[in-house]
């Protein structure tokens, strides 16, 4: 019970997880045939173009600052600034759509640094050198007015001051040259005036310095790839997308055939509840059905109960009778046996004397008889001293004739005794070939009482000895005579009793009263065990079942045809061949000797 | 000493040199020669096109401060209690607050550094927060891009905080009002992410402009006759090459002694600090590099430099010119341009920036 329930429990669990590993696959092909959201790929699209946008014009704007057109550097940090920006909304579009920021992305963040760094370098260079370029000119304006300047150091300073400023705005001037004029400028003046060109050297080299400086990040600001690594990105981003569409499409061919299976499997899954569903109810309906004849199938079994109960009722009193009978019969033969000797020595005594009267007693007699007639002559007609009248002539016959009598009835009880031997036969549950004619004879000896006065008719055809038990079959035989003898009246009461064969093998003997008959509604359960017509108290009702049960047990058949009011008719049919001894049931190596039924 | 107002100097004076390259054809010396004349009318028409168009056109070198961006008021407030915190300091006696008094002008009350964790002094100048929000890095050597990063860098400081934001965490997340009022606006409890943007919020609506914004929205009377006067010295001696845009300064890095050498003339010993941007980037060329200053409400930061070595204005001015500009100023001038930097200090400030030297 317990494993059913844990089983039953990992069955559903199981299944349980099995649904949910098909909803979560479903649910990872969905997620994955999305495609990147459109907005988010315009947004990223737009990205680019801004970027570009702006780092054009970022670098447009290092080369005004560069050439003064701008008034501050607002504008170059507003335009890094800018880009970080976008660059951070890129990062963050990338993630929604689903997108690993490619190497690429490395490579414009170190660009995009590398040229953060180098703009810093650039303001900090063109501011010192926008400022000494501005104070030249008044350098040269001061040492041109100090009377100790001469022509050709004006013209040095001059020269020098035009050479740096056609190099700040053309930078096609020898740098190297310039500095040899730098050098070249005379150290040892007189104080002011060394002051003044000591402060112009240093802003001319200050000017050369930061311009080549300057030239220098120009150059690198070009050098550097941002815009290249925009278009690498956004090549590559576009490869990704085109992957990403490509692996959703994948995953959409997917999702549509396994939501397909899904379907199919669903509408199985819904025909075979739909069919068990049916068998279900079909179940329910039977269940009902089996529940409502169980009252009569219970009913049916409780008269099987009952029937089996009344047989096992019947065997027991089959037992105890045949008990009784065995009893009986051990006795019967017991006394006939003890009679017999008796009987033996009666008649014997007897037979001597009437041997002995008719040889010597008889005529003795009549001699003596005649001697003392002789004698006395006379009469003797004193009757005191009368002499004994002689013997009657009579006397002696009548004599010889009660003793033949008295030997006749001996002969009959000695016939009687044979027969009650006979008839109780130890051996009876033996089989043997037995003529059954000489059942029904010392059956009629013995209901001999009982069938006086009615005239028995035999009507003996020739039949061939039965192999059977020959004191079951004069049981019946008996027991049929009784009921024959008892169903008819002293006057004018008839039995009749046949054998004949019925083809080769079968013997039949039919049993005939012209009694009062048995009444139609009564001649079917003649056969059934207690079934009796008698007071209570003179039959036990089972003489004519046992009777049904012999000739069963011996393969024949009995069979009764009534009329009330005429008769009744038993036929017994035997097979010759009953059947093997070993056959016999036990019941019949018991059965009762005597029935009075 | 002639002045020019204009970003394009003028080289008129220049007498194309005729004995030079004679060597040279005719033909080679004629274009250069028209070249030149190009150039010089170039620089003519610059000169005096430049000014009107700096006048007219709004051509200023220094622009007006923007309205400050719109701000969730409740982050403000949030950011204006989380800047007055102490608990962000490692022993819960330093606040930002306690070294950029807002009041003050968002610097250290004249200190030259200031004191952090356990009285220990910081390595440079603390800088004013007021328009922090328009500088293009943080701090002297630009080591932070944004408020909300430099907020974790003040934070580790030994000098400054000398705390984790674990600690922090754990300790602001004690205060059942604090953290409240963060899932109200964050929707999630403190964390390092949120309290840097509260503080940040905080710092970007400090900007206020100043009378000078004003004037260079088009009010010619914001700013007195003197001022006006500074700011024309301020542009023409070039400090307005390093200190332009919205936040004067603040927009780029630049060498300290450019053109001489500050540090050996200073008097101090060297420090790490000193090394400024190379600290950062560990380039050569980015020894000595700082961030170009705002000077908004300079005249309420003093001292200056990342140093804290100029007392004053004037000394700083004074410095500039020497190493920066390499060039001398008439004493003058250099009064008018205090004028003018004290007209860059924001109004509901300048109550306290006390009488006019």
């Amino acid at each position: 019970m317990n494993k059913l329930f844990s089983s039953r429990i990992l069955k559903g669990f199981s299944g349980i997880l099995i649904a949910a590993a098909a909803i979560a696959f479903l649910a990872f092909l969905a997620t994955n045939s999305r495609d990147a959201a459109p907005q988010a790929r315009a947004n990223l699209i737009a990205h680019f173009l801004k970027l570009r946008e702006i780092n054009a014009r970022l670098d447009v704007n290092v080369l005004r600052s560069r050439n003064g057109f701008n008034s501050d550097y607002d504008p170059l940090q507003e335009g890094l600034q800018s880009m970080q920006e976008i660059r951070a909304q890129l990062d963050t579009d990338l993630e929604r759509v689903g997108i690993q920021a490619p190497e690429a992305a490395r490579a414009l963040d170190e660009a995009f640094a590398r040229k953060s760094a180098s703009i810093d370098d650039f303001k900090a260079a063109n501011a010192i050198w926008r400022n000494s370029l501005r104070y030249l000119p008044t350098l040269v304006e001061s040492i041109g007015q100090n009377p100790r300047a001469d022509t050709a150091l004006r013209l040095q300073t001059s020269e020098i001051a035009s050479g740096l400023f056609r190099f700040g705005l053309l930078s096609d001037t020898d740098t190297a040259a310039l500095r040899q004029l730098l050098d070249a400028l005379p150290s040892s003046l007189d104080a002011y005036l060394a002051e003044l060109l000591q402060g112009f050297r240093i802003h001319g080299e200050t000017i050369l310095r930061q311009s080549e400086r300057e030239a220098e990040l120009l150059a690198t600001l070009a050098e550097i790839p941002v815009a290249r690594c925009i278009d690498l990105l956004q090549e590559n981003l576009e490869f990704s997308f085109t992957a990403q569409a490509e692996r959703a499409n994948f995953f959409r061919d997917i999702l549509t055939v396994y939501s397909a299976l899904l379907l199919l499997l669903i509408l199985y899954i819904g025909a075979r509840l739909a069919r068990a569903y049916r068998q279900l109810g079909l179940a329910n309906h039977q269940l009902n059905e089996a529940n409502e004849t169980l009252e009569a199938r219970v009913e049916e079994r409780t008269r099987d109960l009952n029937a089996a109960l009344s047989e096992l009722k019947a065997s027991e009193a089959h037992l105890i009778q045949s008990e009784k009978m065995a009893s009986l019969g051990q006795m019967v033969a017991g006394v006939a046996h003890e009679i017999n000797t008796p009987l033996g020595y009666v008649r014997g005594t007897l037979e001597f004397i009437l041997h002995t009267l008719g040889d010597t007693l008889e005529p003795y007699c009549v001699r003596v008889s005649a001697f003392i007639a002789g004698i006395l002559g006379k009469p003797a007609n004193d009757s005191e001293n009368q002499a004994p009248a002689p013997l009657d002539a009579e006397l002696l016959p009548e004599l010889r004739m009660a003793l033949d009598n008295s030997l006749y009835g001996l002969d009959q009880i000695g016939e009687i005794v044979l027969n009650l031997k006979n008839f109780s036969r130890l051996d009876r549950g033996q089989y043997t070939l037995y003529r059954l004619e000489e059942g029904i004879d010392s059956a009629l000896m013995l209901a001999k009482n009982l069938i006086k006065h009615r005239a028995i008719i035999k009507n003996y055809g020739d039949t061939s000895p039965v192999f059977c038990a020959p004191s079951q079959i004069n049981q019946v035989v008996l027991n049929l005579i009784t009921n024959a003898a008892q169903a008819t009246t002293e006057e004018g009461g008839t039995i009749t009793i046949s054998t004949r064969m019925k083809g080769n093998d079968t013997v039949v003997i039919k049993i005939a009263d012209n009694g009062t008959g048995i009444p139609e509604d009564v001649v079917g359960r003649i056969f059934d065990p207690f079934f009796t017509t008698k007071e209570i108290g003179k039959g036990t009702g089972l003489g004519l079942s046992i009777a049904y049960k012999i000739i069963t047990q011996h393969k024949g058949k009995i069979q009764v045809f009534s009329k009330p009011g005429k008769g009744t008719l038993f036929a017994i049919e035997l097979p010759v061949e009953t059947g093997a001894a070993s056959e016999a049931p036990a019941l019949a190596e018991d059965m009762p000797l005597l029935e009075d039924d | 000493m002639p002045e020019h107002t204009g970003e394009f100097v003028p080289i008129s004076w220049v007498r194309p040199e005729k004995s030079k390259r004679t060597a040279k054809g005719s033909r080679w010396r004629f274009l250069r020669r028209i070249r030149e004349i190009g150039l010089s009318a170039t620089l003519i028409l610059g000169m005096a096109v430049a000014p009107a168009l700096a006048q007219n056109l709004g051509w200023e070198p220094i622009k007006p401060l923007p309205p400050n961006p719109a701000l969730d008021a409740a982050k403000v407030k949030l950011g204006f209690q989380l800047f007055h915190d102490p608990r962000f300091s490692d022993d819960g006696t330093v606040a930002c607050a306690s070294c950029h008094l807002i009041a003050q002008g968002g610097a250290d009350r004249g200190r030259r550094v200031s004191e952090g964790v356990r009285r220990q002094m910081g390595e440079v100048n603390a800088p004013s927060v007021l328009t922090a929000a328009h500088n293009f890095h943080q701090f002297w050597d630009g080591r932070s891009p944004n408020l909300e990063d430099q907020v974790s860098h003040v934070l580790a400081n030994p000098r400054e905080f000398a705390s984790t934001w674990s600690a922090v965490i754990q300790r602001l997340s004690r205060d059942a009002g604090l953290v409240s009022t963060m899932r109200a606006i964050y929707g999630e409890a403190p964390s390092r992410k949120n309290l840097s943007d509260a503080i940040a919020a905080y710092q970007r609506s400090l900007p206020e402009i100043s009378r000078f914004d004003r004037f260079l929205r088009g009010e010619s009377s914001a700013i007195t006759a003197e001022e006006r006067q500074g700011y024309e010295k301020f542009k023409s001696y070039g400090c307005v090459a390093c200190h332009q845009g919205v936040n004067v300064g603040g927009n780029m890095f630049q060498r300290l002694g450019a053109l001489g050498n500050y540090f050996a003339d200073r008097g101090m010993p060297e420090t790490r600090a000193d090394l400024g941007r190379f600290n950062v980037t560990g380039k050569e060329s980015d020894r000595y590099v700082f961030k170009v200053p705002s000077l908004r409400n300079v005249a309420l930061t003093a001292p200056y430099f990342h140093d804290g070595s100029a007392a004053t204005l004037e000394e700083a001015i004074a410095v500039m010119f020497k190493y920066q500009l390499g060039r001398a100023a008439p004493a003058e001038d250099q009064r008018l341009i205090v004028q003018f930097l004290r007209a860059l200090t924001a109004q509901s400030l300048e109550k306290s920036l006390g009488s006019k030297p």
